[in-house]
């Protein structure tokens, strides 16, 4: 389903045992089962007669499971602007236009031919309600343990890749620093929104199904990585020639040099950035909202489209983040200080 | 054994190889830029022209006092509307003529149809997920783009009466053998 569609709570009231992937638009959806990443997509079939007219692999299933009265939305307070509109609608109808215009449009795709619905079969009778704080916190809580766990899981992939392709960059064969290159200059240049993509539906083009999880941690850890890469690489270059001259003259390996001289170091001289580097990767997290992770963004942006109360959903989504970056950042500029080398 | 100890014209083996990748990757954009547009399919091309845009006959006339939010809009000339854009039958842009087509879109040119007598006085512009805010921050007179009404929108917009009923339906692979169980009561959407 997509963010916001009156699907996604219908589906939860009829089906609570489904799992609900919200993708960011239609075609992202379509392109899902096609791939076998999700069993099915729920949505107005107004919006997919037209898709699956183009992709004969595609049918709708089953009856329908609610009727979705599409009305003209207007601002609230523009009443006359309302009242001109509900008697151009009533016209509209009236004069034959509603039937020519459907009749050219929707009935080749749909091949239902349907009349004008009536026109007070609107909902004019539901009563405004707005939205409980505590149903919203509710919401941010699912999102803000999957920005968590996003955010350690790339680290944990960014910190260990980082560390090797920083090494390997040392190295004096050249194919070698050459493996390290590649990768961290295409991670580093390419849009991360850009990876989300390739390692979701390019992917699983290729018959590779990745959650859409796994493969936020794919795609942020690997795009981290190579920052990570090049923020080690710095460290190592605050190390004088000297150092690793005298490791080797001592009989050391390249590893053990590398292990035991300049990596005590180097990491010791790049704590701070790195933490700054976390502080990010916890901010381009919420990329991953675009490829259907419920991350706190996620969240934020379903509550938005249920309920229209933009304010709240994205101030209260950023003290979230704050929540996460502040402790985050304090956290490194104390561990920054605890490994300083005093000179 | 280490680099440092090389001598520094070690500098232009890389650099000969960076010209050759940036040339590579200029080529590439190169392509990208040249490529030929999709190229038009006579099949997708209407022969007779999209109906219901000739507006109301006879025109209508509406209560539009001084200062109203009405007023304000038949004095500017024009309405602005978010419509879908890519959604085929219901609100699409046609890429060879960059005209939005479709259900929706219709129904926005009868009403500017009606409003001034010209169905070109709506101007239909994109509506994304972000929709509602774009009608809050007067970004958009009206939307028409497939909005449910709700109780929970409806205490944030105004809705016009219905103008289209949709049913909210499941889509799966043909051979993927999946069916409803039901009953599935047929109820209007929360």
């Amino acid at each position: 389903v997509t963010p916001g569609s009156t699907a996604i709570t219908q589906l939860a009231e009829k089906s609570p045992e489904a799992k609900i992937v919200i993708l960011g638009a239609n075609s992202q959806c379509f392109d899902a089962v096609l791939d076998g990443r999700v069993d099915a997509m729920g949505g107005d079939d107004t919006s997919m007669a037209g898709f699956l007219a183009r992709e004969p692999q595609l049918t709708f299933i089953g009856p329908s499971l609610a009727e979705a009265p599409y009305g003209v939305g207007i601002k609230k307070g523009n009443d006359t602007l309302t009242a001109a509109v509900d008697q151009i609608i009533a016209r509209y109808i009236e004069d034959g236009s509603w039937q020519r215009s459907y009749d050219y449009w929707v009935k080749p795709v749909t091949g239902v031919a349907a009349t004008p619905p009536a026109p007070d079969s609107g909902v004019e009778a539901a009563t405004a309600t707005s939205s409980s704080l505590g149903a919203f916190i509710a919401e941010l809580r699912v999102g803000f343990a999957t920005t968590l766990t996003l955010v350690g899981a790339a680290t944990v992939l960014a910190l260990g890749l980082g560390l090797v392709l920083a090494s390997l960059r040392l190295s004096d064969l050249r194919p070698l620093r050459w493996t390290a290159v590649v990768p961290t200059e295409y991670f580093r240049n390419t849009p991360l929104l850009v990876l989300m993509y390739l390692f979701t539906s390019g992917l699983a083009k290729v018959g590779l199904l990745l959650t859409p999880f796994t493969a936020a941690v794919l795609a942020l850890g690997l795009y981290t990585s190579a920052y990570v890469a090049e923020i080690i690489r710095s460290g190592f270059a605050t190390i004088s020639g000297g150092q690793r001259e005298a490791a080797v003259s001592l009989g050391l390996s390249p590893l053990a040099t590398l292990r035991l001289v300049i990596l005590p170091q180097a990491l010791r001289a790049v704590t701070g950035p790195l933490g700054t580097q976390l502080v990010l990767t916890i901010k381009n997290s919420s990329v991953a909202a675009t490829i259907a992770v419920t991350d706190l963004l996620a969240q934020a942006m379903n509550y938005n489209a249920l309920t229209f109360q933009t304010s709240r959903a994205f101030l209260g989504v950023g003290v979230a983040y704050l929540t996460l970056t502040i402790p985050a950042s304090l956290l490194t500029q104390w561990a920054a200080r605890r490994v300083q080398i005093v000179q | 054994v280490s680099s440092h100890t090389q001598p520094p014209r070690r500098r232009r083996g890389p650099s000969g190889l960076a010209l050759a990748i940036l040339l590579a990757l200029v080529a590439i954009a190169a392509c990208l830029l040249n490529a030929p547009a999709a190229s038009a399919d006579p099949t997708d091309d209407p022969t007779d022209a999209p109906p219901a845009t000739e507006g109301p006959s006879p025109p209508m006339t509406f209560d539009a006092p001084p200062g109203s939010d009405l007023r304000k809009i038949l004095d500017r000339g024009y309405i602005r509307v978010g419509v879908k854009y890519d959604i085929p039958t219901f609100g699409l842009r046609n890429l060879q003529t960059s005209k939005v087509e479709g259900f929706e879109p219709d129904l926005a040119r009868y009403i500017a149809a009606a409003l001034f007598g010209d169905p070109n006085a709506a101007r239909l512009e994109q509506g994304l997920n972000n929709r509602i805010p774009f009608l809050q921050a007067d970004k958009f007179d009206l939307v028409i783009f497939q909005l449910t009404i709700t109780p929970t929108r409806a205490a944030q917009v105004s809705f016009s009466d219905v103008y289209y009923l949709s049913q909210l339906r499941l889509v799966a692979k043909r051979d993927s053998g999946w069916t409803l169980c039901g009953p599935w009561p047929a109820s209007r959407s929360a």
